[in-house]
Parts: structure tokens; sequence; C-alpha cells
């Protein structure tokens, strides 16, 4: 456990020694404080809007750390060729693959807590009363569903030589799967045959990032789910990156890298 | 007599390319015995499959057949490096961590305590005389700098066996002789250092047994001295050149 | 500036002139150094896309009315096009209609809109969507606002947004005097449209208790409604019904029984349901009596 936290812990590093992450995070602030600035009808109460505003571009910004961290994990140690004196100590492949994981998961989460505490400083300018609750449990979900395609990104990664092919390849599918999952049933009713069962089947297969989005219960002071859907949610998440991440092992394990 | 590296009928295949190429052979059935205590020079010209031997010994890639043993540990198995020290041939380290950080990162990998750490690192960064850049991210480093850090990484559990691939290749010869030095004290204390080298003078110097390859054979394996009786050679460079078939060729 | 991967650089100098040149455009087009002629040609460039945005927020604002509640597409398959958010202008309208009636249209509405699972997976992912119907109240109304202010900027030709706005500026949250602003930029757009000359009509006569501006207001939105041709005519004789019967009822408040009369008449023409209005009818003929 020791190494693969010494791992994760180098990852983490290098995200807040690298500077996009600045840049997001500047972008967001900049575009939500002039979302903010904008008088709609001389009405200071109004805040909806920014909140919404606001969490789309943590959603956007945080997915694309997410990926663009993890997508290059793998890749930039092969090609600074790092991964050798690396995998020359005693650490196993697998230890290297969690590793890895875990340290773009909590590098992601870092990122995530800085983003919601602007997030709140912002709705608490003109929010009478905060949902602490309520920001606390979406940020939990978010960050479940990051845990998912930062698995995702890793098992492109060892899969896909290129980075640029697997963060676009690993964009357009996490997208996708966040604007039409939830339908795929209600879409696969309306096909005809062959194409059907696999609507169906990528239905019950893909992950449902979507899930975890309860943006819309934040932004509009809507009660959200209870702490016990959370946690079969989050099960839900576990299990499938635990399975994303045996993939990604299963191919790792036995690839050679010669330097 | 005590077997520290083993290597018994190792054959490598690396697959051919896109165009379906048949597969190139890289070592083919090599044996290989490395006793405690000994400096083994690893010698072959280019090509010959130095780094591929070293590629399998740390499991960066898998022995198509044949098998390959570190302290009697199939190097399959991650506890086999627990005390092993290794330089590649070419070497990166993270840009943005510093000396110090990567020496920590790699202690941790090792499982040292925080205080065998702080100790090792001390003593490595005065031993390669980084001291002065040990807090400054590697990538404001010089050649000769990263070099030095392979180095230290590659001592910091004070390991039992060294596996140095080229390791003066790229210094100046203030340098070389740095790692020289060093090569001879780990003797002294009893280490057991195997590296590939081209430099046969360097070799000589330092080592007691030497291994030659050519095209993915053993071709002469051995005590220096020996060799160069039993080849006829006045020096090392010598045997080495006979081994690999080279007429010298009239200046026309 | 190096360690900051090309794409992300490219992804903020984007949103970045992005944001200065609406910035600028908009500052531009109010201090009017922007001439007719670029605006058109901006616009033409622009046109369907800043329409089909402009839908996409009067949407979101509707989204907001229904506190976030979002139904898919194919969970609203079987309902009528209108959105609640721009229904509810009309809704207080026909006075003839009953109020139960009202309620029932409530129901279908919220029933229209309630997702239904059609398999586990889809049974829990339901559970971490909104799928109580409910409307925005108490103050919060104006959270629609903005929305409905971005899709006047994008698509000043659309009347429904005007209105909508008007009405929820005026109505629950009291601020005639910006739902008046919200109109008469619509007018300044669009002068000859009858729906914005309706809705000023009641903003006076509701809000600001004027008679005297509402009749104006009304008679030129009739005129208005009577200078289309034809067919367009034909299409929106619901809204004469409504102009007319909102006249017939002001001056029956006013004690002018036989305008009120002549009105409603017209009304009942077209309404779609003459038997109320013709009752209405009966009961100024009678007060008319009494005098
Ligand atoms: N990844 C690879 N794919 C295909 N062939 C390879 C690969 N790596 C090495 N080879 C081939 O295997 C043979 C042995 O290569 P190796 O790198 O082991 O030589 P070497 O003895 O280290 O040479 P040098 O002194 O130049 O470092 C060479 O013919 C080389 O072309
Ligand atoms: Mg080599």
């Amino acid at each position: 456990m020791s190494r693969i936290w010494a791992v994760a812990t180098v990852v983490i590093k290098e995200l807040y020694r690298r500077k996009d992450f600045y840049v997001l995070f500047v972008l967001t602030a900049l575009l939500t404080l002039g979302a903010l600035s904008v008088n709609f009808f001389d009405d200071p109460k109004i805040i909806r809007y920014v909140k919404d505003i606001c969490l789309l571009l943590i959603w956007l910004s945080t997915l694309i750390i997410a990926i663009v961290t993890t997508a290059r994990q793998i890749p930039a140690e092969k090609e600074d060729r790092t991964i050798f004196p690396l995998l020359a100590k005693p650490v196993s492949r697998g230890q290297v693959i969690a590793g890895k994981f875990l340290g773009c998961w909590l590098a992601s989460g870092l990122a995530l807590l800085v983003f919601y505490i602007f997030f709140v400083a912002v709705t608490g300018l003109r929010e009478p009363h905060l949902m602490w609750g309520a920001y606390l449990k979406s940020m939990f979900l978010h960050w479940m569903m990051l845990a998912m395609v930062v698995g995702l990104t890793l098992l492109g990664s060892v899969i896909f030589t290129a980075v640029s092919a697997n963060v676009t390849i690993c964009l357009i599918a996490i997208f996708g799967i966040l604007v039409v999952g939830e339908h795929l049933a209600k879409i696969a009713v309306r096909q005809a045959e062959p194409v059907r069962t696999i609507t169906y089947t990528l239905f019950y297969c893909l992950p449902h990032l979507e899930l975890f989005d309860v943006r819309a219960q934040v932004v509009n002071n809507q009660p959200l789910p209870g702490w016990l859907d959370c946690g079969l949610a989050s099960l839900y998440a576990a299990a499938y990156t635990g399975v994303l991440l045996y993939a990604a092992w299963l191919l790792f394990r036995r690839r050679s890298l010669s330097t | 007599m005590n077997e520290i590296l083993q290597v018994e009928n190792l054959r490598v295949e690396y697959p051919g390319g896109r165009l379906r190429q048949p597969a190139k052979i890289a070592l083919h059935g090599l044996n290989l015995q490395v006793t405690q205590g000994e400096v083994f020079g690893f010698l072959g010209p280019n090509g010959a499959g130095k780094t591929t031997t070293m590629n399998v010994l740390l499991g960066f890639i898998p022995p198509t057949s044949g098998s390959a043993a570190l302290f009697g540990i199939d190097v399959r198995q991650p506890i086999a490096r627990q005390r092993i020290g290794y330089l590649p041939e070419l070497t990166y380290y993270y840009k943005f961590l510093t000396a110090e950080e990567l020496l920590r990162f790699y202690a941790k990998l090792f499982g040292l305590s925080r205080a065998e750490t702080d100790l090792r690192i001390k003593k490595l960064m005065a031993l390669v005389e980084l001291e002065h850049a040990a807090s400054r991210p590697i990538k404001s480093y010089s050649k000769g700098m990263r070099q030095r850090v392979g180095l230290a990484q590659a001592l910091i559990n004070n390991p039992d066996l060294l596996i140095l691939d080229e390791p003066t290749s790229g210094l100046d010869p203030l340098g070389r002789m740095k790692v020289r030095e060093i090569i001879q004290r780990l003797k002294d204390e009893g280490k057991t250092v195997f590296f590939s080298s081209h430099e046969m003078g360097e070799v000589e110097t330092v080592c007691d047994h030497v291994a030659i390859l050519h095209q993915g054979e053993l071709k002469a394996a051995g005590v220096v001295a020996d060799l160069v009786t039993q080849y006829r050679a006045d020096n090392l460079e010598q045997v080495f050149l006979k081994i690999v078939g080279y007429q010298p060729q009239e200046v026309a | 500036m190096k360690a900051v991967s090309p794409k992300l650089q490219f992804l903020f100098w984007l949103a970045l002139a992005y944001t200065l040149g609406t910035v600028t455009y908009s500052r531009a087009v109010g201090r009017g150094t922007v001439t007719a002629a670029d605006e058109g040609a901006f616009k033409k460039l622009l046109g369907d896309g800043r329409r089909l945005f402009a839908g996409q927020f009067v949407e979101m604002a509707d989204v907001y009315f229904h506190s976030g509640m979002y139904p898919s597409i194919f969970d609203r398959a079987n309902q009528p096009a209108t959105k609640a958010v721009t229904a509810a202008v009309n809704e207080h309208d026909a006075h003839a209609d009953e109020e139960h009636e009202h309620e029932e249209h409530e129901d279908e509405h919220a029933a229209a809109m309630t997702p239904v699972a059609e398999n586990w997976l889809e049974a829990f992912i339901h559970r971490f969507r909104i799928t109580k119907h409910s409307h925005l109240t108490g103050g919060n109304e104006r959270e629609m606002l903005p929305w409905l202010k971005l899709a006047i900027e994008l698509d000043p030709q659309s009347i429904e947004t005007y209105t909508t706005a008007a009405y929820w500026l005026r109505k629950d949250l009291g601020r005639t005097a910006e739902a008046e602003a919200v109109l008469r930029e619509g007018l300044r757009n669009n002068p000859t449209n009858y729906e914005l000359l309706f809705e000023m009509g009641k903003l006076y006569k509701e809000n600001k208790h004027d008679h005297e501006r509402a009749r104006n207001l009304w008679l030129a939105a009739l005129k208005c409604w009577e200078n289309q041709d034809d067919k367009a005519r034909e299409d929106t004789a619901l809204a004469l019904s409504r102009i007319a019967s909102n006249l017939g009822e002001l001056e029956e408040e006013d004690g002018h029984y036989p305008q009120a009369i002549q009105h409603l008449e017209l009304a009942k023409q077209v309404s779609p349901n003459p038997k109320a209005i013709q009752a209405w009818i009966e009961r100024i003929r009678a007060k008319r009596g009494q005098q």
C-alpha cells in the first residue's frame, strides 16, 4: 500500500506543479464572476443562473483535468523513460496502475475541492441559506464519477499509444455517456432489431456517469438523493472502476517495455 | 559459490514491425552466472543484446523462453528487485521533482524508513556531488548532473547488486573517473556489480570477470587475464576484436 | 506557459475572445457605433444559431420554472408543445373558463412531465433526478429572468419571450416598471405586434389601474390584429377573442355597457366557448336594464 501511495503522491505533485489546473480555475472563476456581474432587471437576488454556469464550468474543468492528467501518466512515463527506473524498483505493474489511479483520482478530487470552495463562496454572496449537506453530497457524487472517468482513461492509456488519440476518444465517449447514457433504454425501444439489442446492451454495460450529475438539484435548491442512494451509487462506481482497473492491469501486466 | 544473477537458456524475440517482418531474435539461449562480490563486465558490439538481457533481468520484457533469476528469485516477481540498483542506458527523471524528492520517492518504493532515507540521501548527494543542487527541479540539470542523479537513485537502497547499462557513456573524463571509483568502492564493500560498457580499458581496470556477447550469443566468458591468454592477445580490446571477427584492413 | 498543453491554451484564448467579443459587441450596439448595416450582416451570419440558442434559453427558463425538473424528449413525447412558463401568461385570460378546468390542465401537464421508468436501472437513475412536479413561487420566479433576457437579446423577434418576461416581472415579482421596459423594447423591435400591445394593456389595467391607457392599447391591438392578412387572422382568432373579451370586461367595469356588449359580441364570434360569453352578455344586458 505504501508503494501505491508513493506513486500516487508523485502524480499529485505533478498536477499542482503543472499550469493546466490554474488556467482552468482562473477561466472558471473569470467566466463565473463575469456572469455574476451582469445586471438583470436590477434584481440583485438572482443567483441560480450563476450557480448553473459555475457548476457547468466545474464539470467541464474537472473532466478535462481528470482526463488529461490520467491520459498522460503512462505514455509520459514511457516517453520520458521514467518508467524504467520506476519498474526497476520492487513494485509490481499492478501497484503502478493502482498508484496512478489513486494519484489521478485524488488529484482530481483536490481540484474538485478548490472548485467547490469557489462555488460555495460565489453562491454565499446571494443565497440566503447555504445548503451545506447538498453541496457536500454533490461534490462526493461528482468525485465518485471522476473515479470511473480516471479508470476509463487509464485503461485507454494502456490501449492507445498516442495520448491525443486517447484524450479525444475518452472525451467523446464520456460526453456521449453524459448526454445520452440514461436515455439509451428509451432509444432502444424505438429501434429495429439488431440495433435494439446493441443499444440495450450499451445501456446496461456503459458506466452511467450521468447518474452522478445532481447539478439540477443544487442549482434549484431541491432535495438531493438520500445517503443510502448515494452509497449505492458509490458502490456502483467502485465496482465499475475496479473492473476498468483490472482490465488495464491485464493489458499492462505482460506488456514488454524495452529501453 | 553464491549465484546472485543467473540466466538460463534465455531466448528473446522482438516481434517484427508492422509489415509482418520476421521476429528479431535478440538473444538465443543465453547462459550467464554472476557470483557474489564480482565486478562483472558485460561486453559486446552495438546490437549484441546487452540491453535486452538487462531488460529481462529487470522484468521490463518477458523472456520468450528460458529463465532469469536474481538472488534466486524469478525476475517476474517484484521482490527480486528489492536488493538491486539499476542505472538505465539513457536516463530521464521526473522533471518536475527535485533530486531530493526523486530519491525520497524511490526510497519509499524500497520501503526504507524515514530516518534511513534521510541518511542515505545525505550520503549519496555528497557522493555524486549534487548537494548544491539537491532542491532544484531536475529539469534545470545538465546532462552530466542527470547522470549523477541516476547513479544516486541506483544506490538509494544500498543494493547488493548493481546493474549498470553503460554507466560512463556521456560523462567527461572526471565523471568517468568518479564512476570507476564508486564501482571500486562498492566492490570493496563486497557488493556485486554487473555492467555493460564499450570502454575496454575501463573494463580491464575494474572487472574481475567479463562476458562477451555477439549477435545474441555468448562468445566468451571468464576472468580477464585468462581470456587474454586464451585468445593469445595483448589486451582485452584485442580479444574483443577477435571475437567479433574484425579484420584489420590495409589503407589503400 | 510551456507547461500548459497547447489545446488548453487554445481553449483559453477562444473563451477569452468570445467573452470580449460579446461584451464589446453589446457595448458597441448600445452606443450606436455599430451601424444598422453591420448589425444586419452580423445577425444574418449568426441568425439561425442565435435563434437556436434563444430557444434553448427559453427552455432553460422553463426548467427553472419547474425547479430544475427536466424531462427528456422521450418523457415528453406526448406533451403539448407549449411550455408551462409561457403558457402561464395566457392562463388567466380566458375569463369564461371555469376555474377547475385550469386545475385539470395543471394535473395533465404535471403527469405528462413525470418520467416513467421502464426498468430497474432507469428507476434507480430517476432517484437522482428531480421527478416532483412543481412551479416556482414566492419571488423565486426571478431566477428565470436571466434566461429570458438572454433569449430576448438573441432573438428580438420572438414575441413570446417578451410577454413571458413581462408577465413574471409584473405579476409575482411586482416589478411593473421593468415589465413595461421589456414590453417597450419588444414594441421597438416589433411595433405592430398585437400580442405586445395586449400585454402592455394588461399591465396598464392590472398593475397601474389606468383604464384609459389600457383601452387605447387594446384598441390599437385590435387594429393591428385586423391589419393582418386573412390567413393570419384565421390562425390567430383566439388572440382576437382574448383582446375583445378583455376590452369587454374593461368597459363593463367602467359602466360602458353598450361598448362592452359590442366587444363581447366580437369575442363570441371567435371564442372556443361562445356559450359562456353569451351568458356574460346576458348578465350585462340585465345590469343595463336595472339602470
Ligand atoms: N524494441 C525492440 N524491437 C525490435 N528489436 C529490438 C528492440 N530492442 C532491441 N532490438 C534489437 O535487438 C538487438 C539487441 O539490442 P540491444 O539493445 O540489446 O543491444 P545492445 O547490446 O544493448 O547494443 P548497444 O551497445 O548499441 O547498446 C538489436 O539487433 C536490436 O535491433
Ligand atoms: Mg544497449
